[in-house]
């Protein structure tokens, strides 16, 4: 066992866990402020909640022993069998600091989620939504990926996620928001964020954690990881600049919420590459996320008329399916040890959209499925005078503001 | 991919150069203007 690798690994997923209150920062800046406390609440739930999912079952079916490519066994559940000395396989870690590690991720991929059902989900609803997809939706895929599933095996390349939580997550969105329907007044009323300071503190806080996202990905402090580092950081600027750049010319005026927006969805972007890529690739990969998430809320909020409330899809699905492509054209064998198109392999590329289809239909299919049997149980949305009223009085109890 | 990169970062300047400059909001107020002291109130 080496301690300078779990010692960063276990930093790194601290930096992950900050990431899901920064989320709710993130999100809650956007919401009318009488919703801001329910929106941060379903980051923080969500904390609560899949943390003890993955103590439980989480862990089990997502790293078990592979059943059939799909899905791991009941080996791990409740963490039996896990010793605090056992040593993760090819690595200098203990399998609690990769159980650690992974748990972060597996917390924030529903709160991703909640952005596109924000100011008017029934909290019950969220609950049970948030608990049946972390456990039929989040844990086969990264079963799949990651846990030496089909799509592992099939050699699909998913550094620290782009697959397994933002394309699931903004597809998840996209038929959340769909099956819900759009908020009272959605078109015809403006949306203005009621309060930009928290979501840009929100995604400053977001970026920060990505650094434990991205670089403890590589679970050991070496240079795979400082690698990680920078071209995360520099797709974070890249996407930040571009996205704000494209709104200014846009619509005149180089918006703050635009450079915040596109640096989460550089970061999206990068997030599957970052082991896999050269720096002037994670700089080409930041600008197409800015470019491309700018345009797919465009698309989506004034052609298609989705009101996915907080853009999950156009940021972590669009960001999330570029990031998994991008990874087949730019990936680099003197970095992670395979070529992408651009370096004379074009069967990666292949083997990444096999990957995204695959996972955009899993996710889909299953959320719809997960959404159709709640509602059997419960409503999936307040009344609408309970949505007028607002959901942090009406769902909570609480205000955030007094005046 | 190092052209390309180079690219993506130059045609930002470029924008930045061509981007349009949008008319002033109107104004709001702020803590910068003269407050109108209440009836009864001393003079400032």
């Amino acid at each position: 066992m080496n301690s300078g690798d779990t010692a960063f690994v276990l930093i790194a997923a601290a930096l992950v866990m900050l990431m899901t209150p920064a989320l709710g920062f993130f999100y809650g800046g956007l919401v009318n402020r009488k919703n801001v406390l329910s929106t941060l609440m379903h980051s923080f739930f969500t904390l609560a909640l899949v943390s003890v999912v993955w103590v439980l079952w989480g862990y089990s079916l997502a790293f078990g022993e592979d059943r059939g490519g799909l899905i791991g066994g009941l080996d791990f559940v409740g963490l039996r069998n896990i010793a605090p000395d056992d040593v993760l396989e090819g690595t200098g870690i203990p399998v609690m600091a990769f159980v650690g590690f992974q748990m972060m991720f597996a917390v924030i991929t529903p709160a991703l989620i909640t952005g596109a059902f924000a100011e008017r989900k029934r909290f019950k609803a969220f609950v049970i939504f948030t608990l049946a997809w972390s456990t039929f939706v989040y844990a086969p895929l990264a079963h799949w990926v990651w846990g030496g599933g089909w799509l592992f095996e099939f050699g699909a390349l998913d550094f620290a996620g782009g697959t397994v939580i933002h394309i699931s997550s903004g597809v998840a969105a996209v038929i959340a928001a769909r099956m819900l329907g759009p908020r009272v007044g959605f078109g015809r009323k403006p949306a203005d964020p009621h309060n930009l300071t928290l979501t840009v503190l929100g995604a400053g806080l977001l970026w920060f954690g990505w650094f434990g996202f991205n670089a403890g990905s590589a679970l050991a402090a070496n240079g795979l990881a400082a690698h990680a580092f920078v071209v995360t950081n520099v797709a974070a600027a890249m996407g930040a600049m571009t996205w704000m750049t494209v709104s200014w010319i846009r619509y005149g005026r180089p918006s703050v919420l635009g450079a915040a927006a596109g640096a989460v969805a550089g970061l999206v972007g990068i997030t599957p590459a970052a082991g896999f890529v050269g720096a002037s690739s994670a700089i080409i990969i930041g600008f197409g996320a800015g470019l491309f998430c700018f345009f797919a809320v465009d698309l989506l909020k004034q052609v298609i008329k989705l009101d996915d409330a907080l853009d999950v899809f156009a940021v972590h699905g669009v960001g999330g399916i570029w990031g998994a492509l991008a990874t087949g054209l730019f990936a680099d064998a003197a970095i992670g040890g395979t070529d992408g198109l651009f370096f004379g392999n074009p069967e990666q590329l292949w083997i990444q959209f096999v990957a995204t289809v695959a996972a955009i239909a899993f996710a889909g299919v299953m959320t719809f499925v997960i959404l159709k049997v709640i509602a059997l149980v419960t409503a999936l949305r307040v009344p609408e005078d309970e949505e007028a009223l607002g959901l942090d009085s009406s769902q909570h109890g609480e205000l955030a503001y007094n005046s | 991919m190092l052209i390309a990169a180079f690219i993506c970062f130059a045609s930002l300047i470029l924008g930045w150069l061509l981007a349009p400059t949008a008319a002033p909001t109107p104004a709001v107020e702020t803590s910068t203007q003269p407050m109108v002291p209440e009836p009864g109130s001393a003079p400032a």
